[in-house]
Protein backbone atom coordinates (compact mmCIF):
# COMPACT_ATOMS: atom_id res chain seq x y z
CA UNK A 1 0.00 0.00 0.00
CA UNK A 2 2.73 2.23 0.49
CA UNK A 3 4.25 2.40 -3.13
CA UNK A 4 0.69 2.64 -4.31
CA UNK A 5 0.02 5.75 -1.25
CA UNK A 6 3.01 7.46 -3.15
CA UNK A 7 1.85 7.14 -6.81
CA UNK A 8 -1.54 8.05 -5.96
CA UNK A 9 0.25 10.80 -4.36
CA UNK A 10 3.40 11.63 -6.93
CA UNK A 11 -0.64 11.38 -9.55
CA UNK A 12 -1.70 14.51 -6.76
CA UNK A 13 1.11 16.53 -6.88
CA UNK A 14 1.83 16.71 -10.28
CA UNK A 15 -2.00 17.46 -11.32
CA UNK A 16 -1.87 20.11 -8.93
CA UNK A 17 1.03 22.02 -10.24
CA UNK A 18 0.50 21.84 -13.43
CA UNK A 19 -3.43 23.09 -12.54
CA UNK A 20 -2.05 25.72 -10.69
CA UNK A 21 0.41 27.11 -13.13
CA UNK A 22 -2.15 26.59 -15.74
CA UNK A 23 -4.58 29.18 -13.83
CA UNK A 24 -1.99 31.37 -12.61
CA UNK A 25 -0.34 32.01 -16.12
CA UNK A 26 -3.97 32.44 -17.73
CA UNK A 27 -4.68 34.96 -15.18
CA UNK A 28 -1.03 37.34 -15.71
CA UNK A 29 -2.21 36.75 -19.61
CA UNK A 30 0.83 34.79 -20.62
CA UNK A 31 -1.08 32.01 -22.59
CA UNK A 32 -2.51 34.00 -25.47
CA UNK A 33 -4.66 31.79 -26.00
CA UNK A 34 -6.83 32.22 -23.19
CA UNK A 35 -7.81 35.84 -22.43
CA UNK A 36 -7.32 37.03 -18.79
CA UNK A 37 -11.05 38.40 -18.44
CA UNK A 38 -12.30 34.98 -19.04
CA UNK A 39 -14.69 34.13 -16.29
CA UNK A 40 -14.42 30.98 -13.68
CA UNK A 41 -17.81 30.26 -14.99
CA UNK A 42 -18.65 31.83 -18.24
CA UNK A 43 -22.38 32.19 -19.33
CA UNK A 44 -22.18 29.23 -22.19
CA UNK A 45 -21.68 26.78 -19.52
CA UNK A 46 -24.50 28.10 -17.25
CA UNK A 47 -26.37 27.61 -20.07
CA UNK A 48 -25.44 24.43 -20.97
CA UNK A 49 -25.83 23.22 -17.78
CA UNK A 50 -29.60 24.61 -17.69
CA UNK A 51 -29.88 22.62 -21.82
CA UNK A 52 -29.32 19.76 -19.95
CA UNK A 53 -32.09 19.62 -17.24
CA UNK A 54 -32.59 17.23 -14.89
CA UNK A 55 -30.03 14.84 -16.72
CA UNK A 56 -27.13 17.62 -15.45
CA UNK A 57 -27.99 16.72 -12.15
CA UNK A 58 -28.59 12.63 -12.50
CA UNK A 59 -24.92 12.73 -13.85
CA UNK A 60 -23.63 14.77 -10.94
CA UNK A 61 -25.04 12.28 -8.47
CA UNK A 62 -23.90 9.86 -10.37
CA UNK A 63 -19.95 11.23 -9.85
CA UNK A 64 -21.24 11.64 -6.13
CA UNK A 65 -21.54 8.09 -5.69
CA UNK A 66 -18.40 7.19 -7.73
CA UNK A 67 -16.49 9.59 -5.70
CA UNK A 68 -17.76 8.32 -2.90
CA UNK A 69 -16.53 4.91 -3.66
CA UNK A 70 -13.41 5.52 -4.58
CA UNK A 71 -13.44 7.66 -1.22
CA UNK A 72 -14.23 4.17 0.88
CA UNK A 73 -12.02 1.51 -1.39
CA UNK A 74 -8.85 4.57 -0.56
CA UNK A 75 -9.70 4.59 3.30
CA UNK A 76 -9.92 0.77 3.17
CA UNK A 77 -6.71 -0.15 1.45
CA UNK A 78 -5.08 2.15 4.35
CA UNK A 79 -6.17 -1.19 6.73
CA UNK A 80 -4.62 -3.63 4.47
CA UNK A 81 -2.13 -5.56 5.05
CA UNK A 82 -1.28 -6.60 1.53
CA UNK A 83 0.14 -10.14 2.43
CA UNK A 84 -3.19 -11.85 0.90
CA UNK A 85 -6.20 -13.55 2.65
CA UNK A 86 -5.58 -15.60 6.01
CA UNK A 87 -5.23 -19.45 5.52
CA UNK A 88 -8.32 -21.36 5.64
CA UNK A 89 -8.81 -24.01 8.46
CA UNK A 90 -7.10 -26.63 7.71
CA UNK A 91 -8.69 -30.72 6.99
CA UNK A 92 -6.68 -33.75 7.88
CA UNK A 93 -7.64 -37.36 7.30
CA UNK A 94 -7.36 -40.18 9.09
CA UNK A 95 -5.74 -43.53 6.93
CA UNK A 96 -7.85 -45.71 9.04
CA UNK A 97 -10.93 -44.50 8.45
CA UNK A 98 -10.09 -42.98 4.55
CA UNK A 99 -9.15 -46.32 2.76
CA UNK A 100 -5.60 -46.15 4.07
CA UNK A 101 -3.39 -43.95 3.56
CA UNK A 102 -3.50 -40.39 4.39
CA UNK A 103 -4.44 -37.90 1.73
CA UNK A 104 -2.34 -34.02 2.08
CA UNK A 105 -3.90 -31.54 4.19
CA UNK A 106 -6.00 -29.15 2.29
CA UNK A 107 -8.00 -26.29 2.94
CA UNK A 108 -11.58 -26.51 4.48
CA UNK A 109 -13.96 -24.60 2.19
CA UNK A 110 -15.78 -21.58 4.27
CA UNK A 111 -19.35 -21.41 5.07
CA UNK A 112 -21.16 -24.09 7.02
CA UNK A 113 -21.67 -27.98 5.06
CA UNK A 114 -25.14 -29.98 6.29
CA UNK A 115 -23.02 -33.07 5.66
CA UNK A 116 -20.71 -32.47 8.46
CA UNK A 117 -20.91 -34.24 12.01
CA UNK A 118 -18.68 -36.68 12.11
CA UNK A 119 -15.49 -34.06 12.35
CA UNK A 120 -13.29 -33.65 15.15
CA UNK A 121 -12.05 -30.03 15.33
CA UNK A 122 -8.66 -28.91 16.99
CA UNK A 123 -8.35 -25.68 18.03
CA UNK A 124 -6.88 -23.47 20.34
CA UNK A 125 -9.54 -21.32 20.33
CA UNK A 126 -12.50 -20.28 22.18
CA UNK A 127 -15.35 -22.62 23.08
CA UNK A 128 -17.00 -21.16 20.56
CA UNK A 129 -14.66 -22.24 18.17
CA UNK A 130 -15.22 -25.89 18.53
CA UNK A 131 -18.12 -26.22 16.14
CA UNK A 132 -18.62 -28.79 13.54
CA UNK A 133 -16.71 -27.73 10.05
CA UNK A 134 -17.36 -28.23 6.55
CA UNK A 135 -15.63 -31.17 6.57
CA UNK A 136 -17.75 -33.94 5.17
CA UNK A 137 -17.34 -37.63 6.65
CA UNK A 138 -15.30 -39.80 8.89
CA UNK A 139 -11.86 -39.41 10.17
CA UNK A 140 -11.68 -35.94 9.09
CA UNK A 141 -10.10 -33.62 11.71
CA UNK A 142 -10.34 -29.81 10.70
CA UNK A 143 -7.57 -27.89 12.54
CA UNK A 144 -8.65 -24.22 13.02
CA UNK A 145 -6.10 -21.67 11.42
CA UNK A 146 -6.16 -20.01 14.04
CA UNK A 147 -4.53 -22.45 16.46
CA UNK A 148 -1.80 -23.04 13.27
CA UNK A 149 -0.44 -19.31 14.03
CA UNK A 150 -0.97 -19.74 17.67
CA UNK A 151 1.34 -22.68 17.45
CA UNK A 152 3.84 -21.30 15.79
CA UNK A 153 3.67 -18.47 17.72
CA UNK A 154 4.29 -20.61 21.42
CA UNK A 155 7.21 -22.01 19.50
CA UNK A 156 8.97 -18.66 18.57
CA UNK A 157 8.30 -17.32 21.46
CA UNK A 158 9.85 -20.71 23.33
CA UNK A 159 13.52 -19.11 22.64
CA UNK A 160 14.87 -17.47 25.63
CA UNK A 161 16.04 -13.93 23.29
CA UNK A 162 12.11 -13.57 21.27
CA UNK A 163 10.66 -11.10 23.38
CA UNK A 164 7.60 -10.78 21.27
CA UNK A 165 6.28 -12.60 18.23
CA UNK A 166 3.30 -12.02 15.91
CA UNK A 167 2.32 -14.48 12.82
CA UNK A 168 0.49 -14.61 10.03
CA UNK A 169 -0.73 -17.61 8.04
CA UNK A 170 -1.79 -16.79 4.50
CA UNK A 171 -2.37 -18.66 1.34
CA UNK A 172 -3.85 -22.10 1.46
CA UNK A 173 -2.63 -25.75 2.10
CA UNK A 174 -1.50 -25.86 -0.89
CA UNK A 175 0.60 -22.70 -0.55
CA UNK A 176 1.01 -21.93 3.02
CA UNK A 177 2.82 -18.70 3.49
CA UNK A 178 4.53 -17.50 6.72
CA UNK A 179 4.96 -14.15 7.74
CA UNK A 180 6.73 -13.59 11.43
CA UNK A 181 7.55 -10.70 13.08
CA UNK A 182 9.80 -11.11 15.80
CA UNK A 183 10.76 -8.31 18.63
CA UNK A 184 14.19 -10.03 19.95
CA UNK A 185 15.94 -8.76 23.08
CA UNK A 186 19.02 -7.13 23.89
CA UNK A 187 21.68 -8.71 22.62
CA UNK A 188 20.10 -11.21 20.77
CA UNK A 189 22.35 -13.51 18.40
CA UNK A 190 20.48 -13.27 15.21
CA UNK A 191 22.15 -16.35 12.94
CA UNK A 192 21.49 -17.96 16.39
CA UNK A 193 17.66 -17.01 16.42
CA UNK A 194 17.64 -18.05 12.47
CA UNK A 195 18.51 -21.56 13.35
CA UNK A 196 16.03 -21.81 16.00
CA UNK A 197 13.25 -20.46 13.24
CA UNK A 198 14.54 -23.05 10.85
CA UNK A 199 13.96 -25.60 13.57
CA UNK A 200 10.73 -24.29 14.34
CA UNK A 201 9.56 -24.27 11.36
CA UNK A 202 10.63 -27.76 10.55
CA UNK A 203 8.32 -28.81 13.49
CA UNK A 204 5.36 -26.85 12.17
CA UNK A 205 5.69 -28.88 8.88
CA UNK A 206 6.54 -32.45 10.60
CA UNK A 207 2.95 -31.04 12.54
CA UNK A 208 0.52 -30.16 10.30
CA UNK A 209 1.78 -31.72 7.05
CA UNK A 210 2.26 -27.66 5.40
CA UNK A 211 5.61 -27.32 4.05
CA UNK A 212 5.76 -23.13 3.54
CA UNK A 213 6.33 -22.48 0.09
CA UNK A 214 7.60 -18.81 1.17
CA UNK A 215 8.61 -17.14 4.69
CA UNK A 216 8.66 -13.70 5.31
CA UNK A 217 10.61 -12.76 8.69
CA UNK A 218 11.28 -9.25 10.14
CA UNK A 219 13.17 -9.00 12.79
CA UNK A 220 12.83 -6.15 15.24
CA UNK A 221 16.15 -5.83 17.49
CA UNK A 222 14.78 -4.23 21.11
CA UNK A 223 17.23 -2.89 24.19
CA UNK A 224 14.55 -4.53 26.49
CA UNK A 225 16.01 -7.60 27.97
CA UNK A 226 13.57 -8.58 31.13
CA UNK A 227 12.96 -12.48 31.30
CA UNK A 228 9.55 -13.97 31.41
CA UNK A 229 7.87 -15.21 34.89
CA UNK A 230 6.17 -17.92 34.36
CA UNK B 1 6.74 9.38 5.52
CA UNK B 2 4.73 6.23 5.25
CA UNK B 3 2.63 6.46 8.04
CA UNK B 4 2.09 10.36 7.03
CA UNK B 5 0.79 8.90 4.08
CA UNK B 6 -1.00 6.46 5.12
CA UNK B 7 -2.92 8.89 7.76
CA UNK B 8 -2.92 11.65 4.25
CA UNK B 9 -4.68 9.01 2.09
CA UNK B 10 -6.92 8.01 5.20
CA UNK B 11 -8.04 11.75 5.02
CA UNK B 12 -8.35 11.93 1.44
CA UNK B 13 -10.65 9.19 1.23
CA UNK B 14 -12.90 10.38 4.10
CA UNK B 15 -12.82 13.41 1.98
CA UNK B 16 -14.27 11.83 -1.23
CA UNK B 17 -16.69 9.46 0.74
CA UNK B 18 -18.38 12.93 2.30
CA UNK B 19 -17.67 14.96 -0.57
CA UNK B 20 -19.36 12.34 -3.17
CA UNK B 21 -22.08 11.82 -1.01
CA UNK B 22 -22.94 15.16 -0.50
CA UNK B 23 -23.06 16.02 -4.41
CA UNK B 24 -24.88 12.82 -4.54
CA UNK B 25 -27.54 13.99 -2.06
CA UNK B 26 -27.80 17.66 -3.10
CA UNK B 27 -28.08 17.00 -6.53
CA UNK B 28 -30.36 14.52 -6.39
CA UNK B 29 -32.61 16.90 -4.32
CA UNK B 30 -32.25 19.51 -6.98
CA UNK B 31 -33.43 16.68 -9.31
CA UNK B 32 -36.95 16.42 -7.78
CA UNK B 33 -36.79 20.40 -6.98
CA UNK B 34 -36.23 20.19 -3.12
CA UNK B 35 -34.67 23.24 -1.66
CA UNK B 36 -30.82 22.64 -1.09
CA UNK B 37 -29.63 20.71 2.15
CA UNK B 38 -26.58 21.77 3.04
CA UNK B 39 -24.70 23.73 -0.24
CA UNK B 40 -26.76 27.17 -1.13
CA UNK B 41 -25.51 27.06 -4.40
CA UNK B 42 -26.80 30.64 -5.26
CA UNK B 43 -23.94 31.95 -2.88
CA UNK B 44 -21.07 31.15 -4.76
CA UNK B 45 -22.65 30.72 -7.93
CA UNK B 46 -22.91 34.07 -8.31
CA UNK B 47 -19.20 34.92 -7.41
CA UNK B 48 -18.06 32.56 -9.58
CA UNK B 49 -19.56 34.01 -12.55
CA UNK B 50 -18.34 37.53 -11.65
CA UNK B 51 -14.37 37.12 -11.10
CA UNK B 52 -12.46 36.63 -14.22
CA UNK B 53 -8.97 34.48 -14.26
CA UNK B 54 -7.55 37.79 -14.14
CA UNK B 55 -8.74 38.97 -10.74
CA UNK B 56 -5.95 39.09 -8.44
CA UNK B 57 -6.84 36.31 -6.12
CA UNK B 58 -7.27 33.82 -9.18
CA UNK B 59 -3.68 33.92 -9.70
CA UNK B 60 -2.79 34.05 -6.02
CA UNK B 61 -5.01 30.77 -5.35
CA UNK B 62 -3.64 29.22 -8.65
CA UNK B 63 -0.05 29.57 -7.51
CA UNK B 64 -0.55 27.99 -4.05
CA UNK B 65 -2.17 25.10 -5.01
CA UNK B 66 0.91 24.70 -7.76
CA UNK B 67 3.45 25.64 -4.59
CA UNK B 68 1.42 22.63 -2.95
CA UNK B 69 1.46 20.25 -5.66
CA UNK B 70 5.46 20.96 -6.17
CA UNK B 71 5.76 19.83 -2.22
CA UNK B 72 4.03 17.22 -2.24
CA UNK B 73 6.20 16.19 -5.27
CA UNK B 74 9.09 16.72 -4.00
CA UNK B 75 8.36 15.29 -0.81
CA UNK B 76 7.38 11.95 -2.80
CA UNK B 77 9.94 11.49 -5.67
CA UNK B 78 12.71 12.42 -3.23
CA UNK B 79 14.64 8.65 -2.14
CA UNK B 80 13.10 7.49 1.36
CA UNK B 81 15.30 5.27 3.87
CA UNK B 82 14.40 2.09 3.84
CA UNK B 83 11.91 0.61 6.41
CA UNK B 84 13.29 -2.84 6.25
CA UNK B 85 17.05 -3.95 5.46
CA UNK B 86 17.87 -7.41 4.22
CA UNK B 87 19.93 -9.61 6.77
CA UNK B 88 22.15 -12.75 5.69
CA UNK B 89 19.86 -16.01 5.29
CA UNK B 90 21.15 -19.56 7.14
CA UNK B 91 22.47 -21.82 4.38
CA UNK B 92 19.71 -24.10 3.95
CA UNK B 93 17.20 -25.19 1.85
CA UNK B 94 13.95 -23.34 3.11
CA UNK B 95 12.70 -20.43 1.21
CA UNK B 96 12.98 -17.30 3.84
CA UNK B 97 13.54 -14.14 4.08
CA UNK B 98 15.03 -12.61 7.03
CA UNK B 99 14.77 -8.83 7.16
CA UNK B 100 15.28 -6.59 9.98
CA UNK B 101 14.06 -2.48 10.76
CA UNK B 102 16.31 -0.07 9.41
CA UNK B 103 15.88 2.35 13.08
CA UNK B 104 16.16 -0.61 15.82
CA UNK B 105 19.74 -1.20 13.76
CA UNK B 106 20.23 2.22 14.50
CA UNK B 107 19.61 2.48 17.95
CA UNK B 108 21.56 -1.12 18.78
CA UNK B 109 24.27 0.54 16.98
CA UNK B 110 24.38 3.44 18.96
CA UNK B 111 23.84 1.78 22.53
CA UNK B 112 26.76 -0.63 21.79
CA UNK B 113 29.03 2.08 20.72
CA UNK B 114 28.29 4.36 23.52
CA UNK B 115 29.20 1.45 26.09
CA UNK B 116 32.72 2.19 25.08
CA UNK B 117 35.10 3.66 27.44
CA UNK B 118 35.14 7.90 26.35
CA UNK B 119 32.69 7.58 23.79
CA UNK B 120 29.03 9.40 23.95
CA UNK B 121 26.03 10.28 21.98
CA UNK B 122 26.89 8.41 19.36
CA UNK B 123 24.64 8.49 16.01
CA UNK B 124 23.87 6.32 13.36
CA UNK B 125 22.57 6.26 9.84
CA UNK B 126 21.98 3.57 8.12
CA UNK B 127 20.91 2.94 4.55
CA UNK B 128 21.27 1.29 1.44
CA UNK B 129 19.62 -0.35 -0.92
CA UNK B 130 18.12 -3.64 0.93
CA UNK B 131 20.66 -5.63 1.04
CA UNK B 132 23.77 -3.16 0.18
CA UNK B 133 24.00 -1.39 3.75
CA UNK B 134 26.05 1.72 4.00
CA UNK B 135 26.33 2.64 7.94
CA UNK B 136 27.68 6.03 8.97
CA UNK B 137 28.38 6.31 12.86
CA UNK B 138 29.23 9.75 14.55
CA UNK B 139 30.13 8.90 17.57
CA UNK B 140 31.43 12.14 20.69
CA UNK B 141 35.14 11.15 21.79
CA UNK B 142 38.52 11.06 21.05
CA UNK B 143 39.90 10.30 18.17
CA UNK B 144 41.89 7.58 19.01
CA UNK B 145 38.48 5.41 20.06
CA UNK B 146 38.19 4.93 16.50
CA UNK B 147 39.43 1.29 15.86
CA UNK B 148 37.90 0.21 18.85
CA UNK B 149 34.34 1.70 17.46
CA UNK B 150 34.83 0.31 14.89
CA UNK B 151 35.64 -3.08 16.41
CA UNK B 152 32.58 -3.00 18.34
CA UNK B 153 30.30 -1.55 15.01
CA UNK B 154 31.48 -4.57 13.41
CA UNK B 155 31.20 -6.87 16.17
CA UNK B 156 27.25 -5.78 16.27
CA UNK B 157 27.22 -6.30 12.49
CA UNK B 158 27.58 -9.69 12.81
CA UNK B 159 25.43 -10.11 15.45
CA UNK B 160 22.50 -8.96 13.39
CA UNK B 161 23.58 -10.99 10.61
CA UNK B 162 23.94 -7.94 8.26
CA UNK B 163 25.14 -8.65 4.28
CA UNK B 164 28.80 -8.13 4.17
CA UNK B 165 30.53 -5.98 3.37
CA UNK B 166 28.92 -3.01 4.76
CA UNK B 167 29.82 0.26 3.64
CA UNK B 168 31.21 1.82 7.57
CA UNK B 169 32.39 5.06 8.08
CA UNK B 170 32.84 6.06 11.36
CA UNK B 171 33.25 10.11 11.79
CA UNK B 172 34.26 10.72 15.56
CA UNK B 173 33.06 14.25 16.78
CA UNK B 174 35.02 16.38 19.27
CA UNK B 175 34.09 15.45 23.01
CA UNK B 176 32.12 17.89 24.86
CA UNK B 177 34.65 20.27 26.99
CA UNK B 178 34.27 19.86 30.51
CA UNK B 179 33.69 23.22 31.99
Amino acid sequence: MDRGNRILFVILGAVLLLAGLAVGLAGFGLIPAVDPATRLLPDQVRDRWHDWGTLAWIVAAAVGVLLAALGVLLARAQFVSGRGRPMPDLLLTDPALTGGHAAPPRSAAAGPDSAGGADSVAGAGSAGDAEPGPAAGPGRTRVRAAALVHGIERDLARHPKVRRVSVLLAGDAADPRVYARLELRAGADVPHVQAYVSESLARFTETTGLAPTDVDVVVQLTDRDQLRVR
Amino acid sequence: MRLVNRLLALLLGLVLLAGGLLLAVEAVLAAVGHPPWLVRFDTWLAPLQRTTLGDPIVPGIALAVAALGLLLLFVQLRPWAPRLLVIRRRSGAEPVHWSVYRRSVEREVCAAVDAVAGVTETTARLRGKRSRWRLTVSPRGRADSRPQVREVVAGQLDRIAAPLPVKLRVSMRRPRRVA
